[in-house]
């Protein structure tokens, strides 16, 4: 059992920085999802705890071992590459064993392991046939299957579902949990599907342009995102974002100006927020499914149906806000609003998020915390 | 812009195609034709087929030596090749994938090695050759053959090592393999196409090269099939049975290479080697 800890890691590329300064720690047997959009440097991570990319500021431990200066084949760590890496020469068998082979380990002993990762990733028909001759969800198979022919201390999976449909990514996905379940190894996944983010981690770390914004559990993300980006990447359909500012303050109430004459009016809720903030940019942040027609009395907006998605057990309706920013509705059932038709829906006080002029969020009082 | 019906432009294309193919087909085919004529018969009938098939032409060739000559384009080829393509996938994957200070000045070097014309380095070839004693010998063609090969095949494979898929070396490298280890293990492996069409590139210039061997070769023990073929003709000045005779032999090993690799060749023309 293994922890990795990453301590003041900085990465650049020529003149350009990669990563700022990452601290991150990794508890044995857990499973760690790194996320955030193309080019945040999740995949830079990953190829430095690889070893596939030098390490010049910071350092990586796994256990008490310092892996700064350790050659990759000696960290005790496998990685599955997005485009599987399978060596299309080799058949299955061959791709498999070739870790152990290079290691000189005796023909028997390979053979044994070979048949023994087969047997777990049912791929024993498959041995004999090249890569070029398997579907996109065999080759995955056989790609983990070379990661655990090393008996690794770390996984590292590299966006591994991305080339794979729809349907065979839910199947990967569900695969890759039981499998983490039984051998219950730290795995360090990288992702930009939040989907798969939200169901297969332990642990979430978001990343922005080089930085962690936050990490947690995939819950204490969705339900306490510590600032707007969080909140925006989280949850789908996206976070509804309005912008405005405060023009008064009250222990009870909240109002806000969002623009083009409207006028939000919510629960006062959040810490420190008082009539010294009157005048403050702020962005009032909302699920979607915490958006309906229900009438809440307080937290109403009005504006015109412009988009309505059916998404067959639920549905999506997009309304344009007389100041051109728009709200994302997601209703249970099927609900066939005529485009173009004024709608007033109110916000769920209680689900209120409120992002301050540094788009962090901003706490809430003990009370409502 | 006017446009021209698809099958007139496919009639036009064809007709072009044929009439380059008579163009090209028939200077071989009367060669082919003249080597199993009697002298006679090469007068009387000069571009009609052979009456018969008649095999003293190639029987008066064979007795002449050109065993011989055969032999030395053979020991040439081989070593010239296996030395250009040995040395280029060296040069070539070490430019594309080991990053050291002037990389892109060797590279640019070798490019320019390419544009130097045979012509002008053919004194101080010739010089140097003799400072090192190896006039009149296969090594003192086989070298100038390598060097003049190396530039053309380090281009031809640096594009194809530059486009490898980097993943393939990464997960050797996980796997334990040494940089050397990823090359033999992996790189070549999956560089057979690339290989192989420089590979040929390569024979059919060294085979057919002329003006070097030439300069270096004058004993007779020694010199290649281009070169031998011009004793024939000295020889056998009004035999023209036994010089074309000679020639399609000197041809079949190039014409046999092609048409067993022919999917390689017309793949380095069209992709360099993908």
């Amino acid at each position: 059992m293994t922890t990795l800890t990453i301590s003041n890691l900085c990465k650049s590329f020529g003149d350009v920085d990669v990563l700022h300064d990452i601290n991150l720690a990794v508890q044995s047997g857990e499973f760690v999802v790194l996320v955030g959009p193309s080019g945040c440097g999740k995949s830079t991570l990953l190829r430095l705890i690889a070893g596939l990319e030098d390490i010049v500021q910071g350092t990586i431990q796994i256990g008490e071992r310092v892996i700064n200066n350790v050659e990759a084949d000696k960290r005790g760590i496998a990685m599955v590459f997005q485009s599987y890496a399978l060596y299309p020469h080799m058949s299955v068998e061959q791709n498999i064993g070739f870790c152990l082979r290079v290691a000189r380990q005796p023909s028997a002993l390979i053979q044994e392991k070979v048949q023994d990762v087969a047997q777990t990733l049912q791929i024993k028909p498959l041995l004999n046939r090249k890569p070029g001759e398997l579907s996109g969800g065999q080759r995955q198979r056989v790609a983990i299957g070379r990661a655990i022919v090393r008996d690794p201390d770390v996984f590292l999976f590299d966006e591994p579902l991305s080339n794979l449909d729809a349907e065979l990514r839910v199947q990967m996905r569900l695969e890759l949990m039981k499998l983490h379940n039984r051998l219950k190894a730290t795995m360090i996944y990288v992702t930009h599907d939040q989907v798969e983010a939200l169901t297969m981690a332990d642990k979430i770390v978001v990343m922005r342009d080089g930085v962690i914004e936050q990490v947690g559990t995939p819950i204490e993300l969705f339900n306490s995102p510590c600032n707007k980006f969080v909140a925006g990447f989280i949850g789908t359909p996206k976070m509804n974002f309005l912008h405005g500012h405060i023009t008064s303050v009250t222990e009870q109430r909240l109002h806000l100006d969002l623009g083009g004459g409207i006028a939000l009016e919510i629960p006062n809720r959040w810490h420190g927020l008082d009539a010294a903030q009157q005048g403050k940019k702020v962005c009032v942040g909302i699920r979607p499914n915490e958006v309906s027609e229900t009438k809440h009395g307080l937290s109403t907006l009005q504006g015109t149906i412009s988009v309505v998605e059916q998404l067959g057990r639920e549905t999506l309706s997009h309304m344009m806000l007389p100041n051109k920013q728009y709200v994302s509705v997601l209703e249970n059932g099927q609900h066939f609003h005529d485009v173009g038709t004024p709608w007033t829906v109110s916000l769920n006080p209680e689900a209120i998020y409120l992002f301050d002029e540094r788009e962090q969020t901003i706490a809430l009082t003990k009370e409502f915390a | 812009m006017i446009r021209m019906p698809f099958k007139t432009l496919r009639l036009m294309m064809y007709v072009f195609i044929g009439g380059y193919c008579v163009f090209i087909l028939t200077p071989l085919s009367w060669m082919v034709f003249t080597a199993f004529k009697k002298r006679s018969e090469i007068f009387a009938n000069p571009s009609g087929l052979p009456s018969e098939l008649y095999f003293g032409n190639f029987e008066r060739v064979f007795s002449s030596g050109i065993g011989t000559y055969f032999l030395n384009s053979l020991i040439t080829s081989v070593f010239s090749v296996t030395g250009i393509v040995a040395i280029s996938t060296l040069a070539a994957y070490a430019l594309a994938r080991i990053p050291f200070k002037g990389r892109m000045w060797v590279y640019m070097l070798i490019v320019a090695s390419y544009a130097v014309p045979l012509h002008a380095v053919l004194v101080p070839m010739f010089q140097l050759l003799d400072g090192f004693g190896l006039l009149n010998t296969l090594a003192g063609l086989i070298l100038p053959y390598i060097a003049f090969g190396i530039p053309f095949t380090v281009i031809l494979l640096y594009a194809f090592f530059l486009e490898f898929p980097k993943d393939l070396e990464e997960a050797a490298k996980l796997d334990g393999c040494s940089q050397l280890r990823t090359v033999f293990s992996i790189v070549l492996p999956l560089s057979k196409p690339a290989l192989l069409s420089a590979a040929i590139f390569q024979v059919v210039f060294v085979w057919n090269e002329f003006l070097i061997a030439l300069l270096i070769l004058t004993s007779k023990g020694v010199k290649t099939l281009p070169l031998g073929l011009t004793s024939f003709q000295g020889q056998y000045s009004s035999d023209w049975g036994a010089i074309m005779a000679a020639v399609l032999l000197s041809a079949l090993p190039i014409v046999a290479l092609y048409l067993a690799m022919q999917k390689h060749f017309v793949r380095s023309l069209t992709g360099m080697g993908k």
